[in-house]
């Protein structure tokens, strides 16, 4: 009988323990999502190599602030690289403490749901549904995650209220998580 | 900014577009606004599948090499505090005389124990200040360095310390009474070697009335000397122009 990869939050627990195995498993999972992520916003290998390496070390120090259950140990994992990166583009470091290891705020479990879509989610999917939102969602989203640009910097950019740009982004992160649950349950249908 | 405003922020603040101050106040709401934290994990579930719309890039084969080189060497490192890189900026020459005032007027180091009583004595009810602290009674605890780094005749009220944990990671600066910055103005931190430029290390906004903590962007061993300066922001200078608000040794 073939035994079965342990999952994410497995290995999360396990780097909890010190397990460096765990944590080359985890890395070896992520390796290429986290640095194309950091990549993309920084365009220099160099630094994309930076973040990654700096994340998993957040990861192995911060493994005791994860709950399984959240958000999922991808998003977990991928605002770690992402927040470091931000902070390597905009050449700031002494940015406050953001969400990714926070576990100070009590919310409410997300969804089962949503972690079965997340585990059937692909690139050409995300891509899709990204098309899918109006132009001028799709374009604050991009422009803030991809580009690492403030939502100052994005009003400025397309001259626009700054109350229009908060909007845009809200809601089109609200129909990008529409979006993403409706294509994955028409996969289960076909 | 009222609770309404506030909301709006959700979508910016899990895509990382938020400015440090709009961060903290965004924070400080979602401790008392159970709708927008579950906002916030909601959006966070969308936007964590964004990095899969990214075209792949595979990193280099030696890269888990690295990172297990760093845990192996800082063992038994603190687990609470994080790490940094140094972020290299264009270095400009900083004044002989304002070192050697700097180092001459420094304090080198306060007694721990009393420092910490102190620090606790600040610390009310922001959560985030006090893990900062879990985290520096931690670096203390397992050999890191701490100096006092006292205010300039231009903030007299102020006061700072230097926390150098023992590994190889960033430092933390603790603050207090800075005065409030006018728009467009941030702290500057720079770490000095003699006759050398100063080496930027990160920049901060009003500090508000309370202690705040900031990690640096990089570690201070091997510094001799830390300043704040004032700076245009929201980016600070590369070199330093303003006035010079903290100025001390540092024990390395």
């Amino acid at each position: 009988m073939a035994s079965e990869s342990p999952t994410d939050d497995q290995l999360i627990a396990a780097i909890q323990a010190r397990d460096m195995q765990a944590l080359e498993q985890l890395f070896d999972r992520y390796r290429v999502l986290a640095y194309s992520v950091a990549y993309r916003l920084l365009n220099d290998a160099g630094d994309a190599e930076d973040v990654v390496q700096e994340s998993f070390l957040n990861v192995w120090r911060a493994a005791g602030t994860y709950r399984a259950g959240r958000s999922g140990s991808r998003a977990w994992l991928m605002s770690i690289v992402h927040h470091r990166a931000i902070d390597k583009l905009r050449g700031r470091g002494s940015r406050p403490m953001t969400t990714p290891l926070d576990d100070a705020l009590p919310v409410a479990d997300s969804s089962d749901v949503w972690s079965e879509v997340s585990q059937r989610l692909t690139g050409s999917a995300v891509r899709s549904a990204l098309d899918t939102l109006p132009t001028e969602q799709r374009e604050s989203i991009e422009l803030a995650y991809f580009g690492g640009l403030s939502q100052s910097e994005i009003a400025g950019r397309l001259n626009l209220p700054l109350g229009t740009v908060k909007g845009r982004m809200r809601l089109g992160l609200h129909k990008l998580r529409s979006l993403l649950e409706a294509g994955t349950k028409e996969l289960e249908l076909e | 900014m009222d609770d309404g405003e506030m909301h709006d922020l959700v979508g910016a603040y899990v895509l990382d577009a938020l400015s440090p101050a709009e961060t903290r106040a965004f924070q400080e709401h979602l401790q008392s606004c159970p709708e927008c934290r579950l906002e916030v994990y909601q959006l966070q579930e969308a936007v964590g599948a964004l990095p899969l719309a990214v075209d792949q890039v595979e990193p280099p084969a030696d890269l888990f090499d690295r990172i297990r080189d760093t845990i192996e060497n800082e063992r038994p490192a603190l687990k609470p505090i994080t790490g940094g890189r140094p972020t290299p900026r264009r270095p400009v020459p900083w004044s002989y005389l304002e070192i050697a005032v700097a180092a001459a007027a420094a304090v080198l180091i306060v007694a721990l124990g009393a420092w910490n009583i102190h620090l606790q004595s600040q610390i009310s009810t922001n959560k985030a200040a006090l893990r900062y602290q879990h985290a520096v009674n931690q670096a203390i605890l397992n050999g890191g360095r701490v100096s006092k780094v006292p205010g300039t005749a231009v903030a007299p009220g102020a006061t700072a310390a230097l926390v150098q944990p023992a590994h190889p990671g960033p430092g933390y600066l603790i603050v207090q009474g800075l005065p409030n910055l006018k728009a467009n103005r941030v702290y500057e931190v720079w770490l000095v070697k003699p006759s050398r430029p100063p080496v930027p290390a990160g920049v901060f906004g009003s500090p508000g009335q309370g202690l705040q903590i900031w990690q640096l962007s990089k570690s201070a061993k091997g510094f001799p000397i830390t300043a704040v300066t004032e700076e245009p922001g929201p980016h600070g200078s590369q070199a330093p122009h303003g006035p010079k608000v903290l100025a001390g040794a540092v024990s390395t």
